[in-house]
């Protein structure tokens, strides 16, 4: 074979692959996460475009998981957080300042505060008032303890007048893990106590 | 409070917590994709999983569907497989129990659902929340995830 037969070829081969990587790349799409969120990249979240608006909530909900929940600076609460804000999980106080105390108890001694959520959700949703974080977590398995599995956790919230005002996350009662938050709210006497 | 009376405000407060959760549905700027995908993840939410429509899972669901509830991880065949042990029942027009909150963003949309259930050690009422996520691309469902734990 000549040597411009061979180049000829060869340049045929490169195009044909240039063509398929474009066209596998327009297929994937780009999967970055939108600017500005803090999110991993484990699931297609091409489609993901927010708001101005959708934006200001998602920096106000990242920062009230990494100041207060992560950093444990409960005395920030309320640039966060509505005063009368209504927390749903059935093991929780109901208020701010129960949810506070707990976490004071919990960990007495802030961090430093983060400069950025840690673990990063691996979904963050925000459309219109809402907020959902989820998170790809790991336990162990109940049917095999010498593995773990996957499963998904949740924290959702809804804005009002740039504040959080309702979170909701899972927290059922099943596997009773959360029961030294009951036990701990009822010995304080606080009237925001979840029911035992 | 009187039993009556307690089942009497327990369920306002379950029909005030659905009127909510239409309200709200309803008031959002959904794109006209976004509304799409929102009315079929609830057509395929009535039809196959409500009302036990296995058969139904290829119109609504992509070939390569993923499922990431712990419990039947895998694809279309193990969802069928799942939902499929409960016979198929007549589908109706209305859900039996409606989601509390629904929203669609880009490709997904979310369903929340609100349950009641007696704790287990002092066999008191108490309510919480699951979620549903699924993710729609060129007409049908690809990904779902839910709040679901691994059981025994």
């Amino acid at each position: 074979m000549s040597i411009t037969k061979i180049a000829a070829v060869a340049g045929l081969v490169l195009a044909s692959l240039g063509a398929s990587i474009l066209v596998a790349q327009q297929q994937l799409g780009h999967n970055d996460a939108p600017e500005g969120v803090p999110m991993k990249t484990t699931y297609d979240i091409s489609s993901l475009k927010y708001t101005a608006a959708e934006k200001k909530n998602i920096d106000l909900v990242v920062g009230y998981y990494r100041d207060c929940v992560q950093s444990h600076h409960p005395e920030l609460v309320y640039n966060f957080l509505a005063k009368d804000e209504i927390n749903h999980n059935p093991n929780d106080p109901s208020t701010p300042d129960g949810l506070m105390a707990m976490l004071a108890f919990r960990f007495p001694k802030p961090d430093p505060l983060h400069k950025e959520l840690e673990p990063l959700p691996n979904l963050l949703l925000a459309k219109d008032n809402m907020v959902l974080l989820m998170y790809d977590q790991q336990e162990k398995d109940p049917a095999d303890p010498s593995k773990t599995y996957t499963y998904s956790r949740f924290e959702m919230v809804r804005l009002q007048n740039g504040k959080i005002q309702e979170h909701w996350d899972v927290g059922d009662r099943r596997g009773n893990a959360q029961s030294w938050k009951i036990e701990w709210c009822s010995k304080t006497g606080r009237p925001d106590c979840p029911k035992p | 409070m009187k039993p009556t009376t307690l089942m009497f405000a327990r369920w306002t407060g379950i029909l005030v917590v659905l009127a909510t959760g239409c309200f709200s549905a309803a008031a959002q700027g959904n794109s006209v994709e976004e509304a799409k995908n929102q009315k079929l993840v609830m057509d395929w939410y009535r039809e196959v999983i409500a009302f036990g429509h296995v058969d139904l899972a290829p119109k609504y669901m992509a070939d390569a569907y993923v499922e990431h509830d712990p419990n039947f991880t895998g694809g279309r065949k193990e969802f069928v497989a799942y939902y499929g042990k409960t016979p198929a029942r007549p589908i109706q027009a209305a859900l039996p129990t409606k989601p509390v909150q629904t929203f669609a963003k880009g490709d997904y949309v979310v369903l929340t659902w609100e349950h009641s259930e007696n704790d287990p050690q002092t066999n008191t009422p108490y309510t919480y929340i699951t979620y549903d996520v699924v993710r729609v691309k060129d007409g049908k469902i690809q990904e779902h995830w839910d709040s679901l734990r691994k059981s025994k």
